[in-house]
């Protein structure tokens, strides 16, 4: 028992002894090469390239964002059925154009773009960074900044060197676009140009892409933040700029319009697309199991979430025979009973959602016939009512483990686009090159997807082309707002809206944290 | 044999009631070492004795035995026998033991013997000795607010956590357990909530072992969803707890500084007692089934209102029958039948100690096994502990105190989540799963409907979840007695818990059962579990060590009575683990009869989900505290704390925190024999003033940038604050302690107010602007938390064999929210169709977490709901009751035993999220089953059942929470010390008008970060239970 009492009083003492002296309470953390804390009174340390590619995920999603650029316009919606979907009326205001600074997908998207933007920044600014790194990262901080700008109409930025407690300043809607075109125009020399492997950074066309995008925006952004709705003056200076950058880029030759449209959109389109300019990768931590599920009823494969619907005057502005309108694809409609673009009538499926299974009739959940049909409420629909779309195919192999192994591609820039900006910028003004006009450059895609010659090509012609051609690709708000037509009634929307409604306001939360930010009007 | 008590004749729940033998309830409390006084030792003598129990004879072990008039003696033992050493001038021995008496032996004359013989009694209730921190007190020498609770008063049954032995005790402490899992966490409130981000659990103080507030149970599977973690204390075996003491307000926990803003419960254990070793064995055997469950639909009634509602919904009638033959699988089963089960838990106890010559020492070993009423969940914990002490030198002036405990913990989980999405986890399957549908299908597999509906069978069978969590608590201190008065005392505690918790999806899960995830902990992994399985490992390792100084003085001079302890405290608390995940089996699984390996190393792909993570913090803290006495009339404390933490800013990473503390005792002054002692035998006023800190909810790296680097990818994670400071609580109070003359009645008052700034918050960055949009600042606005708490006791019959006792306890409290103007909401609502939905929000002039929804006016004609003022979001009430409160009986009556006691809370009100995600006529209409109560309702089957008031219930409650009935053999056996058998119920009954299962339930649903309270989402139910026992003395 002494023994035993004395080493413990050694081992006691012994411990006791160990910490004699007052410690200084500084941070400690294990291993630099994993987690670290920097240096103090250094400039914050930027995220790696990679890791700031990977602010484009978010942008990757039926919510935020890009919701903010469908449900807003003509080409989406998400109704009400029963008792799913409500979803605290967040789909709803989107559709309705009654949204506030509380909304929750819209204080959400600010702050994740305005974090993106502070990550492209501390690389954009790195002292260390090389200047090729340093270019991609101004690229990706110019593509956030454009976003932004669409969204908001006010775009915050802040140096590298800043705590996180200082306020940001704020570019107005006009200091912004100039911000971005100058940003753009400067690095292009350093950008190495596009080819199939380099489609996923920041490249010279890429680039050019984006700066056509400010040029032909631009008046909209220049506009008078009081009456942001237009109308409109295009320069012509600035047409001409979207038609030699749209002529730069189609000098590439990797890149020409699809004979297939859908190569653009199936699972493999990495390697079938010629059209996409700049993409992110199903390697890259992004999938598009929700394009096809936010639609999907429950019963289809691979477990739909029995959403979003189009509308029926959008699915009316396409002719039969159009293959973005409806096209059976070997290998996939055979396997899932449906095929791309839109799902309209009694569909069908393998039973048990199983894929390999009889392709048989299916049902709702109550037993009746699944009959998708044009009629859709808003506010009070069943399971079956409205039209679904299928624009990017999932791999039927991958979806009896949910299709998350379907390796599409999402394009955030597209060359059919880029070729119908120039056909607008001739209409809005700008200077004809290559012997091309605006009729000729709308019936090139036409003839390539099965439809007959436009015989003249006006702006609200091209408008309609613009959303046959490039509907659920996010671009349709941004379109609708450049052309004028936002704010007009649709479908479940039967009263114009406020001009104010094309920009969004600055949230609650970033108002009451930033006091540099202010209001837009209207709100 | 009861009929022939006339006390139990009257009522059925008397005979429900719990048990526990007074002999048994025996507390012993140790010597009061802390107030050690100098003694002249010219002339000693020892004088020996017994100390017995009135009522029987019975020995009565851990009396306190002290001179008059000094503060230092001794305790008896396990045969009640004592032998104390005084000096020439002593001439009365003092002789104490809780629910007994005082009494005073004469030995004058040199007397070398002297026997007592002690009343059972409960009036002595200010003898009761209290942990004070750093020492202890008498409850009636007190300053500040303290609550002592003992052996006598804890809960009977099955008691997984401590807090569970002192639920709704004492008046001012909120426990709600977050739902019925065995071992599930509680919610601790001491004095309210108010705090809008920390977790207001209270400071844990073991043997004088401050507790890091986490424990390493993991709160995920990696698989389905998120669960609350385990309670950290769960490894405690209650049984071995001798006493618990509660400092609820700023005076009495500001010896804590830094961490005593939630209040603090200090935790003591049993040590030795008996000149000759004594074993002590107890063993009881439960049986547990659901207290409640949901009133659903049959599988012929399921198939009438399918139909029903698709005719509401506009289909033909005609049509609607044919539809219902397409919904008709034709089983019949009751789904909740096949998830819940009798559980039968088993306790054994085993203890041994002895006290003598300096030296004493208590071991003891513990098993528990508690089945869940789920299927597959399950506690199983192993304790074994020592507690000694040895003494040495003339007059034992240097004293070893030790203590060494080890605890296994082995949970089972069932796949059930707090925040299921449209499918629901394990009880939100079970309730909607339609009741037509077989369990296995044709070809012999689980039936799959295919309509992304989860089979519940299915779940319980693939998915299993385990964890193991081991911890090991040591202190070890030495006290020397340097001179007169003045002790030092070093201490070094140590803490260390480690778990491993593995969870396994068979890949032959249905892609509905295995939910649409490929996300795990955030990382994307691109594949689902259905056809891949998956296994995730998840290790966790904490780890503390305290070192503390302390210099104790002691001393009277004349009619003052001085008593200080100053100190410095230093605690560091690393973390790390990591989460392995894998997928794909080299030998798949694939006919049901095929053998799923359950281990990690049976899967081909492997890979990190978090990186290998760590942690480190400190806390290094300087405190004093003077307790001064004049004429033990005027009392007066006085404490200040400084505590530094290495997770502040580097600005401001100290606080200081001062405390005082006033006591009058008015009878013992000359006036009071004329006039209030005329009624009174106790009259006491308190005042106290205080405050203390908080860095509740804060990371080990929250104020500074961290930066991860994996592969040599460099992510900037977060920003640092370098302004971050202490949120600071201050407290007033007053309080008065009273005893009618014969202290039949007996109790105390107290009033507290205290405001909470520099609240703490996980808020939003300037303009979002940074690499999270949230980071911690402190928050301008505070936080007002009003209340009164009485306490009484009451002696309702004092005879010689019947005794009845009765001690009633209740709480009024307020909190609201001043000068706050951030928008902060919580309360997510989950379920179909409300994603993104919430329901409480933080509001200025309001209490917090005020329920925030529009209000419901009942359906129009169509069915469809009504909502006023277009559906504008109205605050309608607080999550948090208004009212507490608690009534406890005890009877005694010869060798029998029997208590009761009953709590109520109200004024709150809970969202009962189930209702809104599972029980609308939409369900039905789409075959997912609902209660007859829904199914018979107006409502249309396409009304939406958006967030409203139609969800929010009023939450107030009584339940009989605890009874028992116990009898102590009349043992004559020399081998056989004591016997007793009892048979206690818990939560018996509950009378309530909320229509969830039960409203006491708080399932997690933070929004960002923020806590939620009083959501009801299917979560786990609260049992009913009775237990039989048995207590061994030998």
């Amino acid at each position: 028992m002494k023994i035993i009492i004395k080493s413990l009083l050694f081992v006691l003492f012994a411990a006791v002894l160990s910490v004699t002296s007052c410690t200084k309470l500084d941070v400690k953390v294990k291993d630099p090469n994993s987690i670290a804390t920097p240096t103090p009174g250094v400039a914050p340390t930027p995220s790696s390239l990679s890791k700031v590619y990977e602010q484009l995920n978010q942008l990757i999603g039926q919510g935020n964002w890009y919701a903010m650029s469908e449900h807003t316009t003509d080409e989406l919606m998400g109704p009400t059925r029963g008792t799913d979907w409500d979803d605290f009326g967040t789909w709803r205001k989107l559709h309705l154009h009654t949204w506030d600074g509380a909304h929750n997908q819209i204080n959400d998207t600010w702050n994740g773009i305005n974090g993106a933007l502070f990550q492209t920044t501390l690389l954009a600014e790195s002292a260390t960074a090389d200047a090729a790194t340093k270019a991609e990262a101004k690229f990706l901080r110019a593509y956030f900044s454009y976003i932004a700008c669409d969204l908001w109409g006010q775009v915050q930025h802040r140096p590298a060197t800043a705590l996180v407690q200082d306020l940001p300043d704020v570019y107005t809607r006009s200091q912004a676009i100039d911000f971005i075109i100058s940003e753009l125009e400067s690095i292009i020399p350093t950008l190495s140009s596009f080819t199939t492997a380099t489609r996923n950074k920041a490249t010279k066309e890429a680039a050019q892409f984006l700066l056509a995008k400010a040029y032909l925006n631009k008046a909209v952004f220049k506009q008078d933040p009081e009456d942001p709705a237009g109308p409109f003056t295009f320069a012509a200076a600035d047409m001409n700029k979207v038609i030699q950058l749209a002529d730069a880029i189609a000098a590439n030759a990797a890149l020409a319009i699809d004979d297939n449209y859908w190569d653009n959109f199936v699972w493999d389109n990495g390697t079938k697309s010629s059209e996409n300019i700049f993409v992110r990768q199903n390697s890259q931590g992004i999938n598009m199991v929700w394009a096809s599920c936010m639609g999907n009823h429950y019963n289809m494969p691979p477990d739909g979430w029995n959403g979003f619907t189009t509308l029926a005057d959008f699915y009316n502005s396409f002719t039969d025979g159009d293959v973005r309108k409806s096209k059976d694809i070997t290998g996939f409609t055979d396997l899932t009973g449906r095929p791309a673009g839109f799902l309209i009538g009694q569909q069908r499926g393998p039973t048990a959602k199983h894929i390999g299974n009889p392709i048989v009739d299916l049902k709702d959940r109550s037993g009746n016939p699944l009959i998708f049909t044009p009629q859709v409420s808003l506010f009070f629909s069943t399971e079956s009512k409205g039209i679904r779309t299928n624009k990017w195919p999932l791999n039927p192999a991958e979806m009896n483990a949910g299709g998350w192994g379907s390796t599409n591609e999402f394009a955030f820039f597209r060359l059919a686009d880029l070729r119908l900006m120039k056909a607008e910028a001739i209409l809005r003004g700008g200077t004809a090159t290559g012997g091309e006009t605006p009729a000729s450059i709308v019936n090139g895609i036409r003839a390539k997807r099965g439809v007959a010659n436009l015989g003249t090509v006006d702006l609200t012609a091209l408008l309609a082309e613009r959303g046959r051609e490039l509907y659920l690709e996010a671009w349709r708000r941004n379109d609708m707002i450049r052309f004028g037509v936002f704010n007009a009634p649709v479908g479940e929307r039967p009263q114009a809206s406020d001009g104010t409604r094309v920009v969004f306001p600055i949230p609650n939360i970033a108002l009451s944290s930033n006091p540099n930010l202010h209001q837009n009007a209207g709100y | 044999m009861l009929k022939s008590s006339p006390l139990f004749n009257n009522s059925i729940i008397l005979m429900l009631m719990l048990m526990s033998f007074k002999k048994l309830l025996q507390i012993v409390v140790l010597p009061c070492l802390l107030l050690i006084a100098q003694q002249s030792f010219a002339q000693e003598r020892t004088v020996t004795g017994k100390v017995t129990d009135s009522k029987d004879g019975s020995p009565i072990a851990g009396a306190s035995v002290i001179p008059k008039g000094t503060t230092k003696g001794t305790s008896t033992g396990a045969d009640g026998t004592y032998k104390i050493t005084v000096g020439s001038n002593v001439t009365t021995l003092v002789i104490t033991s809780v629910g007994f008496g005082r009494m005073e032996v004469d030995i004058s004359g040199g007397k070398t013997t002297a026997d007592a013989s002690l009343a059972a009694s409960a009036d002595n209730l200010g003898e009761v000795i209290v942990s004070t921190g750093y020492g202890t007190r008498k409850v009636k020498d007190a300053t500040g607010s303290v609550a002592a609770i003992t052996t006598k008063d804890f809960n009977k049954g099955v008691i997984s956590t401590p807090e569970q032995l002192f639920q709704g005790r004492t008046p001012g402490v909120t426990i709600t357990p977050s739902n019925g899992e065995p071992g599930a966490a509680a919610t601790i409130n001491i004095r309210g909530t108010s705090s809008i981000r920390g977790n207001n659990d209270p400071l844990y103080v073991v043997d004088g072992v401050p507790l890091d507030g986490g424990g390493t149970s993991g709160g995920m599977s990696g698989i389905e969803g998120s669960t609350t973690p385990k309670n950290p204390l769960m490894f405690l075996n209650p049984n071995d707890i001798e006493s618990v003491s509660i400092l609820k307000d700023a005076s009495s926990a500001a010896i804590y500084g830094s961490r005593g803003a939630n209040g603090v419960i200090i935790i003591t254990t049993k040590s030795g007692k008996g000149r000759a070793g004594a074993f002590s064995f107890s063993s009881n055997t439960s049986v547990s089934w659901a207290a409640n469950r949901y009133d659903l639909l049959n599988a012929q009634d399921f198939l009438q209102a399918v139909k029903k509602a698709n005719i509401d919904a506009g289909t033909s009638p005609a049509d609607a029958a044919i539809a219902v033959l397409a919904v008709d699988k034709g089983a019949s089963n009751d789904w909740q039948d096949e998830i819940f089960r009798t559980g039968i838990s088993q306790n054994y106890n085993l203890s041994w100690g002895f006290s003598n010559k300096g030296t004493s020492l208590r071991l003891s070993g513990s098993y528990d096994n508690q089945e869940g009423i789920i299927k597959n969940s399950e506690l199983q914990r192993a304790t074994g502990r020592a507690n000694f002490t040895q003494k040495f030198l003339a007059n034992d002036r240097l004293k070893i105190e030790g203590m060494v405990s080890y605890g296994n913990v082995k949970n089972k989980y069932a796949p059930n989540s707090n925040n299921a999405g449209y499918q629901g986890s394990l009880i939100g399957a079970a309730i909607a799963y339609n009741p037509t549908y077989p369990i296995f299908g044709a070809d012999g597999h689980y039936y799959d409907p295919g309509d992304g509906n989860r089979n519940p069978v299915e779940m319980l069978a693939y998915f299993d979840d385990k964890d193991n969590i081991n911890r090991f608590l040591a202190n070890i201190s030495a006290s020397f007695d340097i001179t007169s008065g003045l002790i030092y005392k070093a201490t070094y505690g140590y803490d260390n818990s480690k778990s491993l918790r593995k969870s396994f999806a068979d890949p032959r899960l249905s892609s509905a059962v295995a939910g649409g995830t490929t996300n795990v902990f955030g990382v994307d992994y691109g594949n689902g579990i259905s056809g891949n399985g998956r296994a995730v490992y998840q290790n966790n390792h904490q780890n503390t060590n305290l070192v503390e100084h302390t210099l104790t003085y002691n001393k009277t001079f004349g009619i003052h009575d001085i008593n200080a302890v100053a100190g410095y405290s230093y605690q560091s608390t690393t973390g790390n683990g990591t989460a392995d995940v894998a997928w794909g089996l080299n030998t798949p699984v694939v006919a049901p009869t095929d053998v799923f390996v359950k281990d990690i190393n049976n899967f081909k792909n492997k890979k990190i989900a978090y990186l290998p993570w760590y942690f480190k913090y400190e806390l290094q803290s300087y405190f004093g505290r003077v307790n001064y006495t004049i004429n033990n009339k005027y009392l007066f404390t006085g404490t200040l704390r400084i505590d530094g933490s290495s997770k502040f800013g580097e600005n401001n990473k100290y606080g200081t925190f001062p405390a005082f503390a006033a006591k009058w005792r008015l009878m013992n002054e000359d006036f009071a024999a004329n006039s209030i002692g005329k009624i009174f035998s106790d009259f006491s006023i308190r005042a106290n003033y205080g405050k203390l800190g908080s860095q509740d909810g804060l990371g080990a790296y929250d104020a500074v940038e961290l930066l991860e680097t994996y592969n040599g990818v460099v992510n900037n994670l977060h920003q640092g604050n370098k302004d971050l400071k202490w949120e600071e609580a201050t407290t007033t109070g007053v309080g008065l302690d009273f005893a009618l003359k014969g202290n039949r009645l007996s109790g105390t008052i107290d009033y507290y107010y205290t405001k909470r700034e520099n609240l703490l918050f996980y808020g939003p960055v300037p303009g979002g602007f940074s690499a999270t949009s949230n980071y911690f600042s402190n928050l301008p606005g505070f936080v007002k938390n009003k209340g009164v708490e009485v306490s009484l006791n009451y002696q309702a019959l004092k005879k010689t064999k019947l005794r009845w006792d009765i001690n009633y306890n209740m709480t009024f409290q307020h909190n609201k929210l001043y000068d706050f103007n951030v928008t902060v909401n919580t309360g997510g609502v989950n379920g179909q169709g409300l994603s993104g939905a919430y329901a409480q929000t933080f509001a200025n002039g309001f209490p917090l977490f005020t329920w925030k929804m529009p209000e419901f006016l009942g359906f129009d004609g169509n069915g469809d709901a009504r909502y006023a003022d277009g559906a504008k979001d109205h605050l309608l009430g607080s999550a948090l009751p208004t009212f507490t409160a608690g009534l406890t009986n005890n009877f005694s009556l010869g060798r029998w035993a029997a208590s009761f006691f009953m709590n109520t809370s109200r004024g709150f009100f809970v969202y009962n999220n189930t209702a809104n995600a599972l029980f609308l006529k939409g369900s039905i209409k789409t075959a997912h089953n609902v209660t007859y109560a829904v199914a018979n309702s107006p409502e249309d089957p396409i009304n939406p059942g958006s967030v409203s008031s139609r969800f929010l219930e009023e939450g107030d409650f009584i339940r009989l929470s605890n009874a028992s009935i116990s009898y102590s053999f009349n043992i004559k056996s020399k081998a056989i010390k004591s016997l007793t058998a009892s048979v206690s119920g818990q939560n018996l009954f509950l009378i309530t008008n909320y229509t969830g299962l039960d409203p006491e339930v708080n399932v997690d649903h933070q929004l960002g970060g923020v806590p939620s309270r009083g959501f009801d989402y299917a979560g786990y139910p609260k049992a009913r239970t009775v237990t039989l026992g048995i207590n061994l003395g030998f």
